[in-house]
Order: C-alpha cells, then sequence, then structure tokens
C-alpha cells in the first residue's frame, strides 16, 4: 500500500496544497478530479520529488518517505518506485521511440543491455508502436508520443505510475487511442494515479475518484458515489458544470 | 605592378609547410578552451558563489578587449612580472626560454574560451526542463540526465555558435605572428621580405586561408548535420 500523508505545499506566500492525504491499495487506479488549480499537478510533483513538499510524507509498504526533508537517495529510491505519464509527454528528444524506453531502462534503472532491449520491444509493442521504433519525437503525432511516453513508465515495472492529464494536449481525434493505452494499462493490474478531466474514462477506469478543490481533498469514493450520489456541494457543482460543458459541446 | 605569379606558385609549398602550426596553434587553443569553458558555464549555471563573479568578470574583460591587445598583454607584460616573481622565490626558472607557441596557446584559448562559454551556458539552458524532470522520473540521477540527455542535445545547439569562435580562432592564429611564432602568416611574412615581393606572398596565404577555413565550415555543418538529425520532423 502508498500512503500519502498530510503534503503541504506553498509557493511564497501561496499556499497550493494544505494537508492532503491519500491511500492507494496495490493495483487500484485513483483518479484524482477538480478545477484548475486546485493542486492536482502539485500534489503529483511533490510526492515525485520534481517539487519539495512544505511537509509531508510517502510510505510504500514500511518504508516511509519524508517529503521536505528527503536526501538524495531517499529521492532516487523513491522515484524509482514511481513512473511518471507527463501533459506534455517530455519523450528525450535525441532519442528515438525504442531508445526513449530502452534509456529509462539501462540508464536508469540499470537492467542489464540485452534484457532492456527485450522489454523495451516489448513495450513498445504493446503500446502498438513497435513499426515506429527507430523514429524520433519529432516524426511522431502527439498521441503516438504519448504512447511512447506509457511505454517508457510501463517499462520500468514502477510500483505506480503517475498520470497528469496524459491527454490534455493532444487532438482531439486523437485522444480516444490514448485513453485505450491507458486503460490497458489499468487492466494490467498496475497500481496508478490519474489526473484527468476526461469524465467518462475517469468514471469507466477508477476504482477510487478523489476530488479536489483549493488544495484539499473535499471528497473521495467509488466511482458511482461521486457521480451519482456525490455529498459535498462543491462536487456536485463541479460535476455539473463538466457535464454541462460536456453536453454544451455537443 | 605585374603579379609575379612564378612567385607565387614557388612559394605556395613553403607556405604550405606551416600550415600544420597554424592548425596546432588552433587546435590546442580550441581543445583548452574546451576544457575551460566547461568547467566555467558549469559554474556559472550552478552560480558557484564567489567562482562565478571571477568568471563573469573574466568574460566581460575577454569580450572588451581586441585580441591582439590580449597578445601583447601576455606576451610583453606578463613574462616580466612572472620572471621578476620566480627570481624572488629563487625558482631557478627562466620564463624566457618558455616556448613563444605557449604565449599563443594562452592568448588564443583565453578569448575561445569565454565564446564558448556563452554558447555552452545558453545551450544548456535551452534544452526543456520538462526532458530532465523526464530523466528524472525514470530513475536517472542528476549526472547520468546531463550526460546522457541534456549534454547531447545542448552540444547540437552550440555547435553553430562554437564554429564561428572556431574559425575566429584559427584567423587569430594569423596574430601569432606578433609573438614571434612562425606559422603561415608569418612564413608569407619572411618569405615576402626575402624577395620584397609581399604582395604575391599575401595572396598566397589569403587563398591558403579560404581553402583552410571553407573545410573547417564543412567538416563543422556535416558534424552539427550529425549531431542533430532528430530534429528532423518528417514522419
Ligand atoms: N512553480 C510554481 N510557482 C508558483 N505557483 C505555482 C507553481 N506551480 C503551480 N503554482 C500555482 O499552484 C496552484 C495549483 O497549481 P496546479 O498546477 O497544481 O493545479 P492543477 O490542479 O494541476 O490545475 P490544472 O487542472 O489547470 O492543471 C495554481 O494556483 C498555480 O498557479
Ligand atoms: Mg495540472
Amino acid at each position: 500500500m502508498i500512503a500519502i500523508r498530510n503534503v503541504k505545499k506553498s509557493f511564497g506566500k501561496l499556499s497550493v496544497l494544505q494537508d492532503v492525504s491519500l491511500d492507494i491499495k496495490e493495483g487500484e487506479v485513483v483518479v484524482i478530479l477538480g478545477p484548475s488549480g486546485s493542486g492536482k499537478t502539485t500534489l503529483l510533483r511533490c510526492i515525485s520529488f520534481l517539487e519539495r513538499a512544505s511537509a509531508g510524507t510517502i510510505a510504500f509498504g514500511d518504508d516511509v518517505v519524508d517529503l521536505k526533508h528527503a536526501s538524495k537517495k531517499d529521492i532516487l529510491r523513491t522515484r524509482r518506485r514511481e513512473g511518471f505519464v507527463f501533459q506534455s509527454y517530455n519523450l528525450f528528444a535525441n532519442k528515438t521511440a525504442f531508445e526513449n524506453v530502452y534509456e529509462g531502462l539501462v540508464s536508469g534503472r540499470k537492467v542489464p543491455k540485452k534484457e532492456a532491449k527485450e522489454k523495451a520491444l516489448e513495450a513498445l509493442d504493446w503500446v502498438g508502436l513497435l513499426d515506429r521504433k527507430d523514429y524520433y519525437p519529432a516524426q511522431l503525432s502527439g498521441g503516438q508520443q504519448q504512447r511512447v511516453g506509457i511505454a517508457r513508465a510501463v517499462a520500468l515495472e514502477p510500483e505506480v505510475i503517475l498520470f497528469d492529464e496524459p491527454t490534455s494536449a493532444l487532438d482531439p481525434e486523437l485522444v480516444g487511442e490514448t485513453l485505450e493505452v491507458i486503460k490497458r494499462v489499468a487492466k494490467r493490474g498496475i497500481t496508478m494515479i490519474v489526473v484527468t478531466h476526461e469524465m467518462s474514462f475517469a468514471q469507466d477506469v477508477a476504482d477510487k475518484i478523489v476530488f479536489m478543490d483549493g488544495g484539499v481533498v473535499v471528497e473521495e469514493g467509488s466511482p458511482n458515489d461521486i457521480f451519482t450520489h456525490p455529498k459535498e456541494e462543491r462536487t456536485k457543482q463541479f460535476l455539473k458544470r463538466i457535464i454541462g460543458e460536456f453536453v454544451y459541446e455537443i | 605592378m605585374t603579379l609575379d605569379t612564378k612567385f607565387m606558385i614557388e612559394a605556395l609549398p613553403e607556405i604550405i609547410r606551416y600550415v600544420p602550426v597554424t592548425l596546432r596553434l588552433a587546435l590546442g587553443a580550441v581543445l583548452i578552451a574546451l576544457v575551460f569553458s566547461g568547467l566555467f558555464a558549469f559554474i556559472l549555471l550552478k552560480k558557484v558563489p564567489v567562482l562565478d563573479k571571477i568568471v563573469k568578470v573574466y568574460l566581460s574583460v575577454i569580450r572588451g578587449t581586441p585580441i591582439i591587445l590580449q597578445m601583447f598583454v601576455i606576451y610583453k607584460i606578463a613574462p616580466s612580472v612572472l620572471q621578476a616573481y620566480f627570481t624572488k622565490i629563487h625558482s631557478g626558472i627562466d620564463i624566457f626560454e618558455i616556448d613563444n607557441s605557449w604565449y599563443a596557446y594562452l592568448a588564443l584559448s583565453l578569448s575561445a574560451t569565454a565564446f564558448f562559454t556563452e554558447a555552452i551556458r545558453a545551450a544548456i539552458l535551452s534544452v526543456d526542463k520538462g526532458q530532465l524532470e523526464a530523466a528524472y522520473m525514470v530513475g536517472m540521477t542528476a549526472p547520468v540526465a546531463f550526460w546522457r540527455i541534456i549534454l547531447p542535445q545542448a552540444i547540437g545547439v552550440a555547435l553553430p555558435i562554437m564554429c564561428n569562435t572556431i574559425v575566429d580562432t584559427v584567423k587569430a592564429t594569423s596574430l601569432a605572428f606578433a609573438m614571434a611564432v612562425t606559422e603561415v602568416t608569418g612564413a608569407a611574412k619572411i618569405l615576402g621580405g626575402m624577395s620584397l615581393r609581399y604582395f604575391e606572398a599575401y595572396l598566397d596565404i589569403f587563398f591558403v586561408y579560404l581553402i583552410l577555413i571553407f573545410a573547417i565550415e564543412f567538416l563543422l555543418k556535416r558534424l552539427e548535420k550529425w549531431l542533430v538529425r532528430y530534429r528532423k520532423a518528417t514522419a
């Protein structure tokens, strides 16, 4: 189990996370919803040390790491338990699709080269991009780049994969294929924390939905609880607005 | 005045003999500059206290003065000062026995280092920070991420700018004659002086430099193209 406890984060005077705690069971898919600026990205970045939290801990089993005072060694160890799929893909521009996956295994995890090669090819095949393995990111569509990003994370077999709005930078027609791949990651039983604005996808894939607003967890529960019987007023309003927008788009 | 083409042709091999000296000076200076500019760029990017101020002063001094003046300072003033110091500490080193090439290396690399430092610093900053974060999240340490991901891309960005500096350094070797190092320009001057056919001798080296620099630019362009091959966005 992964236990995130009492995470706080301020940027100067602006308090962005005000005591966020979250439990994630093994194999669970947790989807975080919330309006823009509610601190979703910041939470993912704090538990991966891309941002230094002002307070809080993350525990993998009984390995508790202080998010504020972690040493370089703690950070490396924690990051090697995690995978991250970025909104803007962040593929290594100077590496081919294959090398993007391979490099993580070899330089990030010290997997022997032969094994790394097999794993990287397998992961690319799994996201349906084996025929693009020698393409550089600049030669791939956004959807393909994000699938490489997902392959890069999955190949490392981390204990949890963090997704930060993995489809929101994509052209609408490429969102579907990418969400399909993420659903397959979930089906593999990989533990995931997903920040998204795709409601039907969230409903589909989530074991647990966490609604954040103003730097706090307002409400959490099963997709059914949250989407059909939200308890909190803020959750209701948020859903009404999002689903309202959705209707409007049709 | 008539052009003595016969002299030009005869003098050419004599001059070409000194091309290796020119190349050695330029290459030596560029290699020294590479080492120090890497170090200086690191100091600036890491904002190492005190040292970064020193590097900044050094950059402004070098960029703000002509290279020929820097050479005079190094060649005329520095040895006397150093000699006085060596005599004082009774080291027994005679500064005037040091090969003049070393002053040339020093002067040329001093200038190249300054321009390389700027190019490398800017190039490293130009690499998207998201890639560094991605490197961390696949489990790379900071040094590994730098060598595997950031530096290879930064070199591609820095190279066109560094190419200018390299060309400038090759041209600046012609000033080494001022420090009593005989290279291509020095050879032309000597040959011209012996035959009083300066114009022909200089015309010879005019073409020698043109071809030399054309060749260097051609090679560096090829290298750059190869380094940034990943940028071509043709699926
Ligand atoms: N590096 C930073 N410096 C200062 N303020 C920041 C920084 N990063 C985020 N913030 C602020 O923190 C707040 C939360 O930002 P965050 O990106 O976590 O929100 P979010 O929930 O991910 O929103 P979105 O849905 O738009 O992605 C915002 O007000 C944002 O302006
Ligand atoms: Mg966000």
